[in-house]
């Protein structure tokens, strides 16, 4: 049998029930946010280490001009530090879905059972295709509808349409999903390709290196070189080169943004919480104080009482902790499900994730135990007389500085005034109260910071791309040819022709950076928009001049405007001279130089193989029909098109992932809102039940419902108020501390974040509407409670 | 009886009490000296303020005398640890209050076993049966196991008084326990402090009933914190 001092504390438990509801979803926030985000994280951080497992992934693809023989990589395998060597063959086609045509990247596998690099894994349905049968991508679906089951029609580069049946999906776990780069990926077999007029040759070749993690990428930037030479030596001249970076997922980058967000959101709503545990705690205890007096006058040791309290806040704590773990776990699935399809990995199942489970039980426990010391062992400390005295009325008023300058506000209706008082008695209450709502406040007008940067580098990112449309040819074609046949289709306003390649930077130190693409632009460019961030824009007739990406500087930090820069391109070595950084309108860093310079290193002087297109749209036009009438025109001279894409196209590759992040936020904020009204809410019940006996006096001398009401009411919308500002105040320097790790995370340089104005003042109305209801209920209740019953209130 | 036969359980000597307040120090208890033997019914009366429960406060070690010397069954409450306070409260004094003050959440019964978990004294089932038949002796056996907010005014404080000499305490402390009473009530309550009395307890109240204070065997009348007449109750002023 548990000793009667333990059964007070259980039955205070059920019996203060609005209370111990209070407390415990106080504590359940803190909790449930906190295992959310650990539990989301971990199950990700798992499906992301399975799917890189799974996918195999090749240290580099070495791609040719032309197809060769598959005998080919048979040698290719035996070069010293290659583990696995495929051959693989993708073409590019456009597929039919509903009105449009999409490109679409169709990839054809050598062997679909024994697959050893940059694994393909069955999803639903066929596996492997018949002949005349395609596996898409799983997260085509993302981009286009292309129902399983059906057929579709595609287009070859030649023009020919042919039907193909979608047999089913099928999963590259080691891929950037279909959106990222806004293209949809296909694959069939060898024998379905030969049908479609290719041979069954190769055109690339996929190679991982063996201990790849732990050579580092210059070493395997030599193997690749090494494999380029043996390709080169049958023939087979290389066009590039791909060397992903070495030992991650393509998510990784996109999911630590995520989980920097998700961190600091996880930890920012602890604080919330233990400020909204405290508070409660404390009126709890004030609300007991006679009783606390009782039991020390008939013998209770202060220690005990305070072991008691402390015993009725653990008992809130495992109560929340009852609620909050499976709700973390739910959450958690859906969250970590949510963001796995956005990127592509397996959903991580239903699973209560150790670690979440193991922080959950400890801030669960701790954080209420640490924010309830101090109200506990102040509240038992009250001396017997002084609990016995206590009548529910404050006896400390109009002491410090504040309360007479308060005081000294004149001219103010009332029950303002009163108002006013009232809040700013209890300093320590109201201290507790402005806290956890000025912290969710701050975070709320955090998220709307990050969101409104991230929408302004996103605006800023797309004003780069000056044109509708880009065309990448089949083979490079004379400028002239293209770019008259070009012009002929109506609203065009500006066609330019573009080189494109790569290059290796050859540093001082004699080490090789990593493949780094190369646009070769016309003089006075039109059709992009480069955003000089240091030095300047290549100028027309200019030498070897160059300009990088700022990103660039993350790879080659030692480059400095002015200096040379020896680049190997096509095998030839020269120096240029780094005259400009614009900002990155990728991810990937850049080079750009003239045309001409590119074009005599690339030995395609005056010929063009990317075609950019600005336009003057007529109504109702679309980029997409744009780039149907650009390809026919080129078709109609006799220029083979592999594909276009559109800067809608380009938009969504970009913007989905701000718009992931942006979802992300806004649903995080949303969510704040709610914990913010709940503890608003629960600190105004608790502030006026802790005064009922005041408001009995009130009522007492003749105050009626509305009087009250006004009283409680305006209490409430000066905290509110006093919330926002304070948290307005925060989230500045908060914002930039978010947007500076969301910003290194994903584009490794500090996101700018400025207040977002618009942000601040829907905020101030969501706290003001939620000070309205916190304390309308509370002061309607306490209108309607009888005098004699208030003042006999304990 | 003479006086010598009966050991002091109470013994003030020069007792003073200051209370700080805005207006500077305030003394509510004036250089009172006193001494109540064991098994003394005994009766505090004076107005308001006059100094009553601050009086009480110090014998029951739940305020501290700011000079003079305050002995309590045979212990120095100026010794007295504040730390240790509790413990001698809960075996040694009995307090009674005017608004009953059992905790609402708590049967009667439980209310009464309190007092002996605290003490950490017995078994559970020796504390049941203690409160039990401390109930009984009070006339609330029927109620034990009612929340005190079901029951009258009258079984609260029956209910306080049964809960007080749950550690059988020789010394019972109610200040103005039958304030909130009707007449009928209080006369209960009367009578079961004389029974206590008589049966060897000792018994203070205040009151401000003067109709009870004249059928105590002792009535001490305080003003401005001084003791202005300690009588013999009844027989002083009838
Ligand atoms: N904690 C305190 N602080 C200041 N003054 C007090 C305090 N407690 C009591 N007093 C004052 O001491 C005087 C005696 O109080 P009290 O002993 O309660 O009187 P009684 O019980 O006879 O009505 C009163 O004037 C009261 O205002
Ligand atoms: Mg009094």
């Amino acid at each position: 049998m548990i000793g009667v001092r333990w059964r007070k504390v259980l039955r205070d438990l059920t019996h203060l029930r609005s209370r111990t509801i209070l407390v415990v979803a106080s504590i359940a926030i803190g909790v449930v946010a906190v295992g959310t985000t650990t539990g989301a994280r971990s199950a990700l951080d798992r499906s992301l280490a399975d799917a890189y497992r799974l996918a195999q992934s090749s240290s580099f693809a070495v791609y040719t001009a032309e197809p060769f023989d598959p005998e080919l990589v048979e040698p290719i395998r035996r070069i010293r530090g290659v583990e696995v060597a495929e051959g693989r063959r993708t073409v590019s086609v456009r597929i039919r879905t509903g009105e449009t045509w999409r490109d679409l990247q169709l990839t054809a596998i050598p062997d679909w059972e024994d697959q050893h690099v940059d694994a393909l894994l069955p999803h639903v349905g066929a596996w492997p295709p018949d002949r005349g049968e395609l596996l898409l991508e799983r997260s085509t679906g993302t981009l286009a509808d292309l129902p399983v089951g059906s057929g579709a029609r595609i287009e070859l580069p030649d023009g020919r349409e042919e039907e193909i049946r979608i047999a089913g999906l099928a999963w590259e776990p080691g891929a950037s999903p279909a959106y990222y780069f806004g293209r949809l990926s296909g694959y069939v077999t060898f024998e379905t390709l030969a049908d479609l007029g290719f041979d069954e040759r190769f055109q690339e070749v996929r190679v991982r290196a063996a201990d790849a993690a732990a050579i580092g990428p210059v070493t395997i930037r030599a193997l690749a070189d090494a494999v380029r030479l043996r390709l080169e030596r049958a023939g087979h001249p290389v066009t590039f080169i791909l060397q992903p970076p070495a030992g991650s997922h393509p998510a990784q980058e996109l999911l630590d943004a995520v989980f920097v967000i998700l961190g600091g959101l996880g930890a920012l709503s602890l604080v919330v919480s233990g400020f909204l545990v405290a508070n409660t705690i404390g009126v709890v205890l004030t609300q007991q104080t006679r009783q606390i007096g009782v039991m020390k006058a008939v013998g209770a040791a202060r220690g005990a009482v305070a072991l008691l309290y402390l015993g009725l806040v653990a008992a809130y704590a495992l109560l929340a902790l009852a609620i909050a773990i499976p709700a973390a776990m739910l959450l958690g699935f859906l969250l970590s499900g949510f963001v796995a399809s956005l990127v592509n990995l397996d959903a991580p199942g239903l699973t209560l994730e150790p670690a979440a489970l193991l922080l959950m039980l400890g801030v669960g426990l701790l954080v209420p135990l640490a924010a309830g010391i101090v109200p506990v062992v102040r509240g038992t400390g009250v001396t017997v007389q002084a609990a016995l005295r206590y009548t529910g009325v404050a006896e400390t008023y109009g002491h410090g500085l504040l309360d007479r300058l308060v005081a000294a506000l004149r001219g103010l209706p009332r029950p303002a005034l009163l108002a006013l008082r009232n809040t700013f008695r209890r300093k320590g209450r109201l201290l507790l109260t402005l806290a956890a709502l000025a912290f969710g406040s701050a975070v709320a007008m955090t998220l709307f910071s990050v969101r409104d940067g991230l929408r302004r580098e996103m605006t800023e990112t797309f004003s780069y791309f000056a044109f509708n449309v880009r065309v990448d040819l089949a083979r490079p074609v004379r400028s002239e040819a293209a770019i008259a046949a070009v012009e002929r289709v109506p609203g065009v306003t500006a066609v330019e022709g573009w080189q494109y390649g790569s290059a290796l930077r050859l540093r001082p130190d004699g080490s090789e950076s990593g493949t780094l693409p190369i646009f070769g632009l016309p003089a006075e460019v039109r059709t992009v928009r480069p955003r000089v961030e240091q030095g300047r824009w290549l100028l027309p007739d200019e030498g070897r001049a160059l300009v990088a990406t700022t990103n660039l500087l993350r790879d080659e930090p030692d480059l400095r405007i002015g200096d040379q820069v020896r680049l190997k391109i096509r095998g030839r070595t020269a120096d240029w001279t780094l005259v400009g950084l614009i900002r990155s309108p990728t991810m990937e860093p850049t080079l750009y130089m003239s045309d001409r310079s590119l074009g005599e290193m690339t030995g395609a002087l005056g010929r063009t193989s990317m075609v950019a297109i600005q336009a003057q749209l007529p109504p109702g036009g679309t980029d997409a029909d744009l780039a149907v009438a650009a390809r026919a025109a080129l078709e109609e001279a006799g220029i083979d098109v592999t594909g276009t894409s559109t800067l809608g196209d380009i938009a969504k590759t970009v913007g989905t992932l701000f718009d992931t992040l942006i979802l992300i936020i806004t649903a995080m904020a949303f969510l704040l809102g709610i914990v913010g009204a709940l503890g608003l809410a629960g600190t105004m019940t608790m502030n006026v039940v802790e005064r009922s006996r005041e408001i009995g006096i009130l009522r007492a001398v003749g105050a009626g419902d509305r009087a009250i009401i006004q009283v409680v009411l305006a209490e409430g919308l000066a905290i509110g108020f006093l919330a926002w500002a304070v948290g307005a105040l925060l989230a500045i320097p908060l914002a930039m501390l978010l947007a500076g790790a969301i910003g290194e995370a994903l584009l490794q340089r500090p996101l700018p974040a400025s207040p977002s104005v618009l942000g601040f003042a829907l905020w101030l109305g969501v706290v003001l509407f939620l000070a309205t209801v916190g304390s309308l209920l509370p002061a309607w209740r306490a209108s309607r409670l009888p005098v004699r019953e208030i003042l006999a209130y304990e | 009886m003479s006086e010598e036969a009966r050991p002091a359980i109470i013994e003030l000597t020069d007792v003073v009490k200051e209370y700080r307040t805005d207006a500077g120090p305030f003394r509510a208890l004036d250089g009172v000296s006193l001494r109540i033997d064991a098994g003394e019914l005994v009766a505090i009366v004076g107005r308001s303020g006059s100094g009553k429960s601050t009086l009480l406060n110090i014998v029951t070690a739940i305020d501290r005398a700011t000079s003079g010397s305050v002995v309590v069954a045979g212990t120095e409450l100026g010794g007295l640890a504040e730390r240790q306070t509790p413990r001698w409260r809960g075996t040694t004094v009995g307090v009674i209050f005017q608004f009953f003050q059992l905790l609402p959440t708590l049967t009667i019964l439980e209310n009464v076993i309190l007092p002996m978990d605290f003490a950490g004294r017995g078994s559970a089932r020796e504390r049941r049966e203690r409160a039990l038949g401390l109930l009984e002796s009070v006339g609330l056996a029927d109620q034990a196991g009612k929340l005190p907010l079901s029951t009258s005014g009258g079984q609260q404080q029956r209910a306080a008084i049964a809960r007080a000499l749950a550690n059988d305490p020789p010394l019972l402390v109610a200040d103005e326990p039958t304030g909130n009473l009707d007449s009928a009530t209080a006369e209960a309550v009367f009578s079961l402090f004389r029974e206590l009395a008589a049966s060897g307890k000792t018994v203070v109240m205040v009151t401000h009933d003067s109709e009870l204070a004249n059928r105590t065997e002792r009535a001490i009348r305080m003003v401005d914190g001084r003791v202005v007449d300690d009588g013999r109750g009844g027989s002083a002023t009838a």
